[in-house]
């Protein structure tokens, strides 16, 4: 299974969300690998200490022009349970090829209209890129970085993804110290001391994002079931 | 009662030239990438060359002939990149160990 993390924009907390969920599948006793397209690679630089890094994750960070190539080479050398790729956050090819080879893209935006603005751009986007081959894509924007006091702007925010007709998972991410942590200690919440509250509370979420997405794409497995057994 | 149809969620089966095609339709913007050794293709290499706390930089000074100087200086504004990560770059290929972390901006302090 392939999920892309997408956004034209940085700062939305792609590379953050990435580690946070490749930590949490791992955790289960996934294999994860994380391709990592972003020309700052933050998040290979996170996990690149191999001793603190979580067992059954991996990362590379190829070229993205030869993305298609190195997807083929994962699954035949790792066969991975799960891919996770994180884009650059800025709008460009790399980005069509990403949404074009993953079975979900979750598109990260904090409630604000920058953040809103790009998770609809992307979502035109990738609607273009499947329609052009008469095709539906799968995509969920996940509300990140959500301040724990809700603000009538945060609530405004939120009212024009229905408005904009953005499809959303479920479970939003808040703001919170154990997410954050990551990029200094190496280890996503479900790796940190989870005695801390910070961290008991971000598993929990996370915990609770797995479940919607494993959800989404099971429903749309059995449908392709369904359809290969009709036919 | 039917049943509704429902038709299969999957990964585009198109190759990379059908994607391509589809980005110069709508007009994608193309992004010029840095001249980077950091580009590894397998976790193993990533890790070898992962980025690890920054080693201690020292300046080095050598007096080289002044075309080759300008040449560098050219070739390092068409490829976006710094004199110092060209450096760093042909030392690494003559095998010398240049981690990741050496080539990232900033690495080598003030230049």
């Amino acid at each position: 299974m392939i999920i892309t993390l997408a956004s034209s924009k940085g700062g939305v907390g792609k590379s953050t969300l990435t580690g946070c969920l490749a930590g949490a599948w791992a955790a289960g006793g996934d294999s994860v690998h994380i391709v990592d397209l972003d020309n700052n690679r933050t998040v290979s630089r996170w996990f690149a200490d191999t001793a603190r890094r979580p067992d059954g994750l991996t990362v590379s960070t190829p070229d993205p022009a030869g993305l298609t190539e190195h997807l083929a080479e994962i699954a035949a050398t790792r066969a991975p349970d799960l891919v996770l790729i994180d884009v650059a956050g800025t709008y460009e090819r790399a980005l069509t090829v990403a949404v074009a080879r993953a079975h979900l893209t979750l598109i990260p935006a904090a409630p604000t209209e920058a953040d809103i603005f790009e998770a609809s751009r992307v979502s035109r986007h990738i609607s273009s890129v499947y329609e052009a081959f008469g095709r539906e894509p799968l995509y969920r924007l996940i509300l990140n970085r959500v301040q724990p006091l809700s603000s009538g702007a945060q609530l405004y925010a939120t009212l024009e993804i229905v408005r904009l007709r953005l499809p959303r998972l479920k479970t939003r991410i808040l703001q919170r110290a154990a997410y954050e942590e990551l990029g200094l200690s190496g280890q996503p919440p479900h790796f940190a001391d989870r005695k801390r509250p910070t961290v008991a509370k971000a598993i929990e979420e996370l915990n609770a994002v797995t479940a919607d997405i494993e959800a989404l794409l099971r429903v749309h497995d059995d449908h392709h079931h369904y359809l290969e057994g009709a036919a | 009662m039917s049943k509704p149809v429902f038709r299969p969620i999957a990964p585009l089966d198109v190759d990379d030239r059908q994607l391509e095609q589809v980005n110069e339709r709508l007009g994608v913007p193309v992004m010029v990438r840095p001249a980077s050794a950091f580009l590894h293709r397998d976790g193993a290499t990533a890790s070898r060359h992962a980025v690890t706390p920054s080693r201690r930089q020292q300046k080095l000074t050598v007096r080289i002939p002044t075309d080759v100087i300008d040449a560098l200086k050219r070739q390092a504004l068409d490829q976006r990149t710094t004199v110092r990560q060209l450096v760093l770059l042909a030392l690494q290929k003559d095998g010398h160990e240049i981690l990741a972390a050496d080539l990232l901006p900033g690495a080598g302090g003030s230049e």
